[in-house]
């Protein structure tokens, strides 16, 4: 089963509002302008997650939030080594790149870890409270999670926690974030935030849509 | 000479000079399967231990550990194995590390490995090594030509077994 264009679109554009309400909340705790693309969406197979994954070997963080009610399933920010010192460096503000060095790779890493739980549950909620405003639809946050690994590795989790083995498909967004100065000059990629909701609900999000 | 990747549910089979590969293997397993006098081997990368609790319509039999390790060892007779030559090694069922691994205690990893192991052994396969465990992603290669596995494991460098 794949999707029609008329929900691969609807479903595009509300990642899209969402993605913007969630990168503008970032960007002010940040205090940063935060740039995002289009988001993707296509529905894969689990048998097929390397056509979508790119660099499948690089060490990622990836924090996750549970999505539960009518519509189920995770949103993911995942990020880079690169990303999460930018994000972290920003975040906490005061922190200088030899703040950075003095620490050793378990504070680092505790540092990020942190900061990846505080991106999530802002970018996560943010995204809820969009397509509750949008689809009208009974949609809480759950659970949080984070890990450390290969990207692959850390997908395989994220499609578990999706409920991957109850149904055949999974709707895969991603929406790129980029850090730019204020003159748009440099670009500076951070992260990407993916949501995998339960396929067999989609029904329900165009439903709520009007469609 | 090919490289084939195997992802989550699949399985694959190589000959002669061919390479298997499963990348990025966290609670996941991959069980490889081969007959060196043959030359030939298979490889299945499985989620999860049982499909036990899934209802049959949906049910993907080479996601699961008891269902797909039986197809896996089918298809490499039909291809020319001999059952008596076979022999394995498996890879992956990492506990990834994770804040909530406290509160929230998953063992999918360590079930997939302990089933894999369990049908290996009812299947009447001798299990030549095995890199289970631990806290790290792992991603693997079988050499079909030689019978070898190389394992690379983040921050660890790489390995054969």
């Amino acid at each position: 089963m794949i999707l029609t264009k008329l929900q691969e679109n609807t479903l595009q554009e509300i990642a899209n509002i969402s993605t913007g309400h969630a990168a503008k909340s970032l960007a002010e705790l940040m205090d940063k302008k935060i740039k995002h693309n289009i988001p993707y969406v296509s529905v894969i197979q689990l048998e097929q997650i390397f056509d979508v994954i790119q660099n499948p070997e690089d060490e990622t963080y990836m924090a996750a939030l549970e999505i539960t009610g009518d519509v189920k399933g995770v949103i993911l920010m995942l990020m880079d080594e690169a990303g999460a010192t930018l994000v972290a460096k920003y975040m906490t503000k005061k922190m200088l790149d030899e703040d950075l060095e003095k620490m050793t790779l378990e504070e680092q890493q505790e540092l990020k870890f942190s900061v990846l739980l505080e991106c999530i549950n802002i970018i996560g909620n943010s995204y809820i409270t969009t397509l509750v405003e949008i689809t009208k639809l009974k949609i809480e946050s759950g659970l949080t999670d984070m890990a450390i690994d290969m990207k692959a590795a850390v997908l395989d989790r994220a499609f578990l926690k999706a409920g991957a083995t109850s149904c055949s498909e999974l709707i895969y967004i991603k929406s790129e974030l980029y850090l730019t100065d204020e003159k748009y000059k440099n670009k500076n990629f951070i992260g990407e935030i993916v949501i995998i909701p339960n396929f067999e609900e989609k029904d329900k999000i165009m439903e709520g849509v009007g469609i | 000479m090919g490289k084939y990747m195997v992802s989550i549910g699949q399985i694959k089979i190589g000959t002669n000079e061919d390479e298997l590969c499963a990348i990025g293997l966290g609670s996941c397993v991959a069980v490889i399967i081969y007959d060196s006098f043959n030359n030939i081997a298979g490889m299945i990368h499985v989620l999860l231990p049982s499909a036990l609790q899934k209802e049959a319509s949906d049910m993907v039999p080479t996601r699961y550990a008891d269902t797909g390790i039986k197809i896996l060892l089918k298809k490499l007779i039909d291809k020319g194995a001999k059952k008596s030559l076979l022999r394995c090694k498996i890879v992956g069922g990492a506990e990834l590390f994770s804040i909530n691994s406290k509160i929230l205690k998953s063992d999918v990893g360590k079930r997939n490995a302990d089933m894999a192991i369990k049908i290996l052994d009812e299947l009447n396969i001798p299990l030549i090594s095995s890199d289970v465990g631990g806290n790290s992603g792992r991603s693997a290669t079988f050499y079909t030509k030689n019978g070898k596995l190389k394992i690379k494991t983040l921050r660890q460098g790489e390995k054969f077994i």
